[in-house]
Formats: structure tokens, sequence, C-alpha cells
């Protein structure tokens, strides 16, 4: 009779460590979707929408009021930056000067529609302004590589600025 | 037969340790309710784009013209006076003002989930800081933000008529705001608060 304890001491122990097992894997689990991957993206993405919006592309004088010219301009890739505006380098890549290893985009839009353009004749009265329908001539105002798709995990920093008396939304995607 | 009942009781034992694990997981879930409003690093990110979100609007509204017209959006000839528009209430409680800083609070804050309410400091003569309620949408929760920014109203400024015409000057009729200066150009430093909480 005695022989039955090694058996029922095997069934007692693996039941019990299956359900340690089982603790072990399901509890880190349920606070995954509250967990960033990089700890470091949130600051990033943050401190590059406020450094864009209060100082490279507006006068730190008046924050989030950007300054036309030098905005255009940052969004122009391929030329040189010019020497009045405080970025350097060719791509919106090199005037961001986020390390190499994240990927960064950076959209203006207006907060209830996508892309806006700048372009040197709007449509009523031939103006330089913003507009929403976009053509070759037309400067698209983002920058980057193209946003990710849903399965990337990405960071977003928002903010209001006002371009051409105009509230814009200037979005910093980073992933 | 002493045996056999000692046998058994190991079994037993694996199976109450893991009911003990599994009861204790469970009660651990009850207690504390992770939902996507508690606080972590991603919401305190949330927050401080609320944040910086809200003062740009209140920034590039007060470069347009547009915070101060809101603050003028004032019907004097109403009983006791009221914003325009605003029902049988002083102020708003359904949605924001019909003015573009209105129109850009909802536009911003008001389409991805976020509750705001809108107050109004103004200086008396006797320096004391009192309080007109512009927007209400209810008691803001535990992680609201708040953003604010000053206006200066002069003498000259006129109120602002329902269709956003020109009305009478300020020092001429019965605005919420007194007079608390005593030179005759500067009429009141009004500061704009939004304290806005997702939901």
């Amino acid at each position: 009779m005695r022989g039955q304890t090694t058996l029922d001491f095997v069934i007692g122990v693996s039941i019990f460590l299956t359900i340690v097992l089982f603790t072990f894997t399901f509890v880190p689990g349920i606070l995954e979707p509250f967990d960033v991957s990089e700890e470091e993206n949130p600051s990033i993405a943050d401190r590059t929408a406020t450094t864009l919006s209060q100082d490279v592309l507006a006068d730190p004088g008046e924050p989030g009021v950007l300054d036309r010219y030098c905005t255009v301009a940052f969004f122009e890739a391929g030329s040189d930056s010019p020497s009045d505006c405080r970025f350097t380098g060719q791509t919106v890549d090199d005037r961001l000067n986020v390390s190499e290893f994240k990927r960064v985009n950076v959209t203006l839009s207006r907060s209830d529609g996508g892309h806006l353009c700048w372009t040197d004749s709007t449509a009523p009265n031939g103006d330089p302004g913003l507009s929403e329908s976009c053509d070759d001539d037309d400067v698209l105002l983002t920058g980057g590589p193209n946003r990710p798709s849903t399965s990337e995990t990405t960071i977003t920093a928002r903010r209001v600025v006002s371009l051409q008396d105009e509230p814009v939304v200037l979005e910093v995607f980073l992933w | 037969m002493v045996a056999s009942d000692r046998g058994q009781a190991l079994t037993f034992e694996g199976v109450i340790a893991g009911i003990l694990l599994l009861a204790a997981i469970g009660f651990a879930l009850q207690v504390t309710a992770v939902t996507p409003l508690s606080p972590s690093t991603s919401s305190q990110h949330v927050e401080n784009q609320l944040q910086a979100t809200g003062e740009g609007v209140l920034t590039s509204s007060a470069q347009t013209g547009a915070l101060e017209e809101t603050i003028l959006y004032w019907d004097a000839e109403a009983e006791e006076g009221r914003f325009h528009g605003a029902g049988d209430a002083t102020f708003y409680r359904s949605g924001p003002p019909d003015t573009s800083f209105g129109d850009e609070l909802s536009a911003v804050l008001g389409s991805r989930n976020v509750a705001y309410n809108v107050y109004i400091h103004y200086q008396t003569a006797e320096d004391v800081v009192q309080t007109q309620q512009l927007l209400s949408q209810g008691r803001p929760s535990d992680h609201a933000v708040s953003f604010s920014r000053s206006v200066t109203l002069l003498d000259s400024d006129h109120l602002v008529l329902e269709d956003g015409s020109e009305g009478q000057r300020l020092d001429a009729v019965d605005f919420y705001m007194p007079d608390a200066s005593t030179d005759d150009t500067v009429y009141n430093l009004a500061r704009v608060e939004v304290v806005a909480w997702r939901i």
C-alpha cells in the first residue's frame, strides 16, 4: 500500500508546478498593453514636437507661431537649408537630427483634414498659401519615411500651431 | 491503512496549493482595476500631449484674435447678461460657443474624446480675481490638465454681436467684468483657462 505514495506525490507536485508555470507566464501578459517597449520613444517624440513648434520652425519669442518661410523650406527635401533658419542639412531626417535607429515622420494637417501643401497660388485669388489639393509644383508639408502599418508600435506627439494665421496640427510619428 | 490515507493527501495538497495560487491572481485582478485611464508611462505621455495641444490652441487663437472675440461674445441686452446663444444659463453647457475659438476647441479636443471646461478669470477694481465660466461639460477627473493664456482688453474694444459684427464699446455697456484699470486705455486683464480631461 505504501507504494502508491510515490505516484500520488508525482501527481500532486506536477499539478502544483503546472499552475505555478501558468501563473508566471500569465501575469506579465496582463500589463502588456500598458507597457511601452522602448522607454525613450515618448520623450524623443515629445521633445521633437516641442523643438519644432517652439524653436526650429517658430520664433522662440513667439512659440507656436510658425515662420512661413522656414517651415516650407524645412519640408523641401533635396535643397540646402536657408542660412537664416535654425536647421541644417538636405533632408528632413538630417534637419531633425534624431538617432539613425529611429524613424520619424513629421506632418502638418488641418484638424479635420488630410495632408496640407504649400502652393504658390491658391484657388480664389492666386496668393501663396495652404491648400489641401496638391500638384507637382507644391511643397507637401510632410517629411520622413511614410507612416508604418498598424501592426507596429508608434508614438505620436501632437501640437497645434499657427501657420499663415490658421491653426494647423503638427504631428510627429516615431517608431 | 494509515499509509494509504497519507498517500491521498499528497494529491490534495497539490490541488489545494494550485487553487490558492489562482485565487490570489483572481483577487489581485479584482482589487486593481487596470483600465486605459490608469496611470502609466504611456498615459502620462497622452496627458502631456493633451496639455501641449491645448496650449497650441490658445496660442494660435490668441494670435488670430479669436480668443478675444470669444471673451467679448457677450449679450449685454439680455436680462442679467449672458453669452450669445447660451440658452437659459449665463454660460454654455452643451458645446463650445459658435466662434472660431469654439470651433477650434471642438475640432482639436472634442473630436478626440476630450471633455473640457473653459473659465475666464478677470480682476475687479479691488485687485480681487473673479471667475466667469464660459463652458461647462462636467466635473474634471483626477487626471485633468489645465492650460491658460492672458488677454489684455482695452477700453476701445467692442462687444461682439451674435453674427460676429462689432457691438458697443466696452466702457459703454454692462459687461461681466468691470473696468479694473484707472487709466483710460486698458480695461482689464483676462486669463482664459481651459481644463481638459479624457472621457
